[in-house]
């Protein structure tokens, strides 16, 4: 079994395209944690505006644990991308390239195949985050120090003191980790259903973005819609940064999420069982 | 807010030989500060600001005159803009301000001569309405309106008889609900914020400040004051 | 062939039929009324083959005709609407992950991970095999196929020939009982085709491999072949050892003479219908007859300036697929 899996990964990682995704988070990383540095002061004061009025905030505002913080909250709508560029591609490139038969006349059922190609893919989600976490937290924490965070919600703002940082983001990699399963598994499925290796990949991200884009109106129009997109529960990890902790929230997006994946797991399990390999 | 100015004028004129008792008040009260060159103790904030999460932290407080002050702490702080002691400096110079009696009150048990201070300077504050006890010549409660932050308010309460200095400082103050754009904020999953017909658009924001271990006049110096990355 | 059988443990004698198939041949391979539809398109249309151990069984028909489709269904790339497939005398198409571990094969263009070395690319492919395919026996297949000393460089830098050569490298390394080669000489220079053959060859005499090779290269399997089957537009017109098949055979003949008038009457009289074709008269006939039309030339004082023949495989296909 591990060889199998070993062969899958050396397949994925060898590929270049595998480090596209890495690049961008180290330069994203590297330009948030540059900017901040020389000019973080002016964005938090255009933030503040309004509360600066009467109540002044002092300490260190910038520090280790709000660039990670802004890191992630950036990055989330850009990690399933920057996932979907590597995972759409793993079936449907080898369709593309013509592997897959090769892959499919040797002595492993496609329920393995598929199987494998998804642990896989949850090992390059895995990677991309432990990078993210190398990178963002403790770069990021190295750079600036550590420092209670401020977290700006649409209707406030949340303060969590440095001491409970370190489990929050923990538990949010965990949850952005599921999250990204997800999307991992979305685009899985696409590339099940496709012969070459950019429709996939696009189909992924068009799907993101447009759900991302209806989450982020405030219109009551798009209200009844929000329980139903999947990327809407991805960004319940902000509430594991909120006072008190929405954690019955969190279990159910969480639980969402993981219904989605098991879904679309399930969809890309039959339809590729039953799919004729002409490629 | 010109209609405040103007009448407080008024009262000021016709009151003119209760003012004089309303100086004698407020000489009490700065005599009593006078002595003091700067101060330093242990404070504890709670916060409770609608709004805003934040838990309670423990720190330092320091003050110099005439006006310098901070709150040293390891976390993330709300601190009034108002210092603390802002109105015991404000009456530090008789000249700047004219004093005008306004009956009594009863603030937390205390019977109160009410004083409102007219600046005379025209600098940012317009009026300070100040409680100051019948018995004790403490201040127990102020309200200082401003130019640019509105109407501010502190409760002081005190331990013993004897301290000048109030124990726990509650500062209270309006300002307007804090509101941001999801696509700004991040947060997609906030239920939209919509406001109701007729809803007022400012909430109240309350700072309480516990002192302990006052040191009184141990010559706390400049350097104190200044950041520690600047 | 009756067979007698006494089972020790309950003292029964059994008398039972086997069919002569079966003990004559060790047959490999059995497909009856393979079906399969592309939405309305009939691609097979009942198909039925047999392919005995230890022989190159060649599967010829003109392009479309069905034979890649064929053998995707053989190794499970693709599923049949109907029929049934037996392989090694008893497992199913349903049963194929006990039969792909016997199995080899190059289906179409032999396709590799390019980023990867020939080394590396074989080596993945041995990790799907259930039993570890050794280092040794990757080595010694990149020996077979002649690939040492380039099996480091990336798979890009291939040349067409080498790719098809990894590609039997990649068929080999689980030393298959079954090997299915589709097109195998695709797109390579006279040489490799030659050194192709040749490992074919090799793979039958010296390892006794049953190689199936789909082609609509005619010399190809007429070399190469013990047996053959031919298919068109989704039906085996034709299955049978390539000797009996081709013995049966009608060539065209074609004949220059000093008097092709005179030939054409000494033709017709034999009861062949000659038809000009330049300087020559083009006709049908038995291979057995040749020397008796020559005989026949000779004796009327006809001068024989050229007689020739078609392959024979090439009339025999083009008769089957013509229509």
């Amino acid at each position: 079994m591990i060889r199998i899996l070993q062969a899958e990964i050396i397949k994925a990682f060898a590929r270049p395209r595998s480090y596209i995704g890495m690049g961008s988070i180290i330069a994203l990383v590297a330009l948030i944690d540059v900017s901040f540095y020389f000019t973080g002061e002016e964005y938090i004061g255009l933030l503040f505006q309004s509360f600066d009025q009467v109540f002044s905030l002092e300490g260190t505002i910038i520090n280790g644990n709000l660039i990670t913080f802004i890191i992630l909250q950036t990055l989330i709508i850009q990690l399933p991308l920057l996932v979907a560029l590597v995972t759409g591609d793993l079936i449907s490139g080898e369709s593309a390239m013509g592997t897959l038969r090769y892959a499919l006349t040797k002595p492993i059922s496609r329920f393995k195949f598929i199987t494998y190609k998804w642990i896989t893919a949850m090992l390059y989600v895995l990677a991309i985050l432990i990078l993210l976490g190398i990178f963002a937290y403790l770069l990021s924490l190295a750079i600036f120090g550590p420092g209670d965070l401020l977290v700006l919600n649409a209707d406030g703002l949340v303060v969590i003191r440095d001491s409970e940082l370190f489990w929050r983001f923990m538990a949010s990699f965990i949850f952005a980790f599921i999250s990204l399963t997800t999307v991992a598994s979305l685009s899985l499925m696409f590339s099940a259903f496709s012969d070459n290796s950019v429709g996939p990949i696009v189909l992924t991200m068009v799907v993101i973005i447009v759900f991302t884009v209806i989450s982020s109106f405030e219109m009551s129009f798009f209200d009844p819609l929000m329980p139903f997109l999947f990327t809407n529960h991805m960004h319940l990890w902000r509430r594991l940064f909120s006072d008190p902790i929405a954690t019955n929230e969190i279990i159910q997006s969480a639980g969402v999420l993981i219904l989605h994946t098991a879904a679309f797991f399930g969809i890309t399990q039959y339809h590729f069982h039953r799919k004729d390999i002409f490629q | 807010m010109r209609q405040l100015i103007i009448s407080a004028f008024i009262m000021a004129f016709s009151l003119h030989a209760i003012g004089q008792d309303a100086n004698a008040i407020l000489n009490n009260v700065r005599s009593k500060f006078a002595n003091v060159n700067d101060i330093r103790c242990n404070v504890e904030m709670k916060f409770d600001i609608p709004g805003v999460a934040i838990d309670k932290i423990s720190g330092k407080m320091i003050y110099k005159k005439p006006d310098k002050f901070r709150v040293r702490t390891k976390g993330l702080i709300f601190l009034p803009k108002q210092n603390p002691f802002s109105q015991l400096e404000i009456l530090d110079d008789p000249t700047d301000y004219m004093a005008v009696p306004a009956g009594t009150a009863v603030s937390n048990g205390i019977n109160c001569n009410i004083i409102n201070v007219i600046p005379t300077n025209g600098g940012e504050l317009v009026l300070m309405k100040l409680l100051i006890g019948i018995e004790d010549g403490r201040i127990h409660e102020s309200e200082l309106t401003l130019k640019r932050e509105g109407t501010v308010q502190y409760f002081n309460t005190y331990a013993s008889a004897e301290d000048f200095i109030p124990t726990i400082m509650e500062f209270k103050a309006d300002f307007k609900r804090f509101k941001m754009p999801k696509a700004i904020s991040g947060d997609f999953n906030s239920k939209p914020v919509r406001e109701e017909e007729g809803q007022s658009k400012y909430e109240t924001g309350r700072v309480k400040m516990t002192i302990s271990n006052l040191e009184l006049n141990r010559k706390v110096d400049d350097s104190e004051f200044v950041d520690e990355d600047s | 062939m009756w067979f007698i059988l006494f089972n020790l443990s309950t003292f029964q004698l059994n008398i039972c039929y086997v069919g002569n198939d079966s003990i004559m041949k060790n047959q490999i391979l059995k497909v009856e009324a393979l079906e399969k539809y592309y939405g309305d398109f009939h691609a097979l249309k009942g198909v039925d083959m047999e392919v005995n151990a230890g022989e190159i069984f060649g599967l010829l028909g003109p392009n479309g005709a069905g034979k890649t489709t064929m053998l995707r269904m053989l190794v499970g790339l693709i599923r049949p609407n109907s029929g049934k497939v037996t392989f090694f005398g008893k497992h199913s198409l349903q049963e194929l992950g006990k039969v792909l571990p016997r199995i080899g094969c190059i289906i179409e263009e032999p396709k590799f991970y390019p980023y990867l070395s020939g080394l590396t690319n074989l080596k993945i492919a041995g990790k799907y095999f259930p039993n570890k395919i050794s280092d040794e026996r990757i080595n010694d297949m990149i020996e077979l196929v002649g690939l040492k000393g380039r099996e480091r460089d990336k798979v890009s830098t291939y040349s067409q020939g080498m790719r098809q050569r990894l590609g039997i490298a990649q068929a080999m390394l689980n030393d298959p009982d079954l090997i299915f080669l589709d097109e195998p000489t695709n797109g390579l220079d006279p040489k490799g085709i030659i050194e192709l053959r040749q490992l074919i060859m090799r793979l039958k005499k010296e390892f006794g491999k049953t190689v199936i090779i789909s082609s609509h290269i005619l010399s190809e399997i007429e070399e190469m072949a013990d047996s053959m089957a031919i298919i068109n537009k989704g039906v085996c017109v034709s299955q049978g050892s390539v000797a009996e098949l081709l013995s049966e055979n009608i060539v065209t003949v074609s004949v220059e003479t000093d008097d092709q008038a005179a030939a054409e009457v000494i033709l017709t009289s034999l009861d062949f219908k000659p038809k000009k074709d330049q300087n020559a008269l083009v006709f049908q006939a038995e291979l057995e007859a040749i020397p008796n039309v020559v005989q026949k030339l000779i004796n009327a004082d006809r001068k024989i300036y050229r007689l020739d023949h078609k392959r024979k495989l090439e009339d025999y296909f083009l008769k089957l697929t013509a229509a």
